[in-house]
């Protein structure tokens, strides 16, 4: 690294190693870290070392939080006869940033995939089943990505909740806000011709 | 080195933060890998799905390097199979054994070509399950002809008669007679007659068939490689049988 400091060095080849930087961005990060050290440093480094000692993965659901069980299921105000489920705690943050669904989550942790090898039993999708046969759960939302490892995953997940006795349903695929049909590929303008409703 | 050609999407794995890794199956040069540039980005992503029909462009600066590729949609077809659960499954089980069976950068346009076919057949909602599963069952045999490991099933191992054949040897892979097969019945695997020629095939000779073909590409194909059969497969096997 260029500093000639062996803790400067730790540092950015710390940072470099996040999505979005690599040495160069760690380097000129750092540099302005060190520069605004009682402005950005102290306190970062101080939420770095509180969030490293209290996160933990909830144990209902799979989301992170300090908390456990998470604030969103330990929520009073959300509905617990619905539960969203999603691939990944950055998906379960996404929607809930849109705000528009104010049930709970199962975060499952990755997709079915025959190419990595990824079975069922490396999935969170047993403790997903048990939520929805515990009687106060009437609706599963599959919030699965629109891939084929997602979806092949949302069918296995509607299978194994058949015994659950719950209504299963999916998001819509289709044309995204401020999408134009022109620049959109055939499989989404496929999929949502399939999906479409009364107007 | 560079080539350009019609090609299938049999994987894709990321590499690095918005780049891949991507599996094709070309119709004149066969499985390639390749990195894509961006092939996790928005814009790529949709492209990049097992099963859709690309036009690929590959390369690299000496035959031993990874290569690069740039990948040009043509046929999307995995979009069409996601409401499918059972011709999904049939999707990734067959991209899966081709991605671990076929030898990379050799030519293998029969199987290019059937797959083709079979992928046509998947995506096409006037054609029901029972026939796509058929011809599931003949694509698997035809890729263990392909690779040197063909089921003989033309006349009995044992007596050389050809008519009447109900049972497949699974020492051989050969035939074998009603007659010659009885004493050993127990170990023989059953043979459906769509496997031999054009007939009639219910739900229990279908699942016959992939009995056969799974024994042979898990023997020949993927056990020498230590892997198992897709798991893919066991699932559509699971959905065929429940509807």
């Amino acid at each position: 690294m260029a500093s000639h400091n062996v803790e400067i060095d730790r540092l950015i080849q710390a940072l470099a190693r996040l999505p979005g930087l690599g040495p160069r961005s760690a380097r000129r990060a750092v540099l302005h870290l060190i520069r605004k050290r009682e402005r950005l440093l102290k306190p970062l480094s101080e939420a770095l070392r509180e969030v490293g000692e209290r996160i933990r993965d909830c144990e209902v659901c799979g989301n992170l939080d300090t908390v456990n069980p998470c604030l969103i299921c330990s929520d009073p105000r959300r509905d617990r006869s619905l539960v969203c489920v999603v691939e990944q705690v950055a998906d379960l943050w996404a929607l809930d940033r849109a705000e528009g669904y104010k049930g709970l989550y199962h975060v499952l942790g990755g997709t079915l995939s025959a190419l990595d090898g990824v079975m069922p039993e490396d999935l969170n999708i047993s403790a997903l089943v048990e939520r929805a046969k515990s009687g106060e759960v009437k609706e599963v939302i599959l919030a699965t990505n629109a891939t084929v490892n997602g979806q092949t995953t949302a069918h296995y997940i509607a299978e194994r909740l058949k015994e659950a006795g719950v209504l299963v349903t999916g998001i819509a695929h289709g044309v995204p806000v401020g999408g134009e049909l022109d620049y959109l590929d055939e499989g989404t303008l496929r999929a949502a011709l399939k999906a479409r409703k009364p107007v | 080195m560079d080539w350009s050609d019609d090609a299938i999407i049999l994987g894709t794995r990321k590499y690095g933060e918005a780049d891949a890794l991507v599996d094709v199956l070309a119709h004149r040069e066969g499985r390639y890998c390749g990195f894509v540039r961006g092939g996790m980005g928005r814009r790529q992503r949709g492209i990049l799905q097992v099963g859709n029909g690309v036009q690929a462009s590959w390369r690299a600066r000496v035959e031993a390097n990874l290569g690069s590729m740039t990948l040009e949609l043509k046929v999307a077809r995995a979009a069409q199979l996601f409401a499918r659960p059972a011709r999904l499954a049939a999707l990734s089980s067959t991209a899966a054994l081709l991605l671990a069976a076929l030898p990379e950068r050799q030519p293998q346009a029969k199987v290019y070509e059937a797959f083709v076919e079979l992928l046509h057949m998947l995506t096409d909602d006037q054609i029901d399950d029972q026939e796509w599963a058929i011809a599931l069952v003949r694509f698997e045999a035809g890729l263990l002809a392909e690779l040197g490991f063909g089921l003989d099933l033309s006349a009995c191992a044992a007596t050389g008669e050809v008519a009447n054949l109900i049972y497949v040897s699974p020492r051989s892979g050969r035939a074998v007679g009603a007659e010659a097969g009885r004493p050993y019945k127990e170990k023989l695997l059953s043979l459906p007659a769509f496997m031999i020629g054009p007939a009639a095939a219910d739900r229990e000779d279908i699942r016959a068939g992939f009995a056969i073909t799974g024994y042979f590409l898990e023997r020949h194909l993927l056990g020498p490689l230590g892997r198992p059969l897709p798991d893919a497969r066991a699932r559509m096997l699971g959905y065929l049988a429940d509807h």
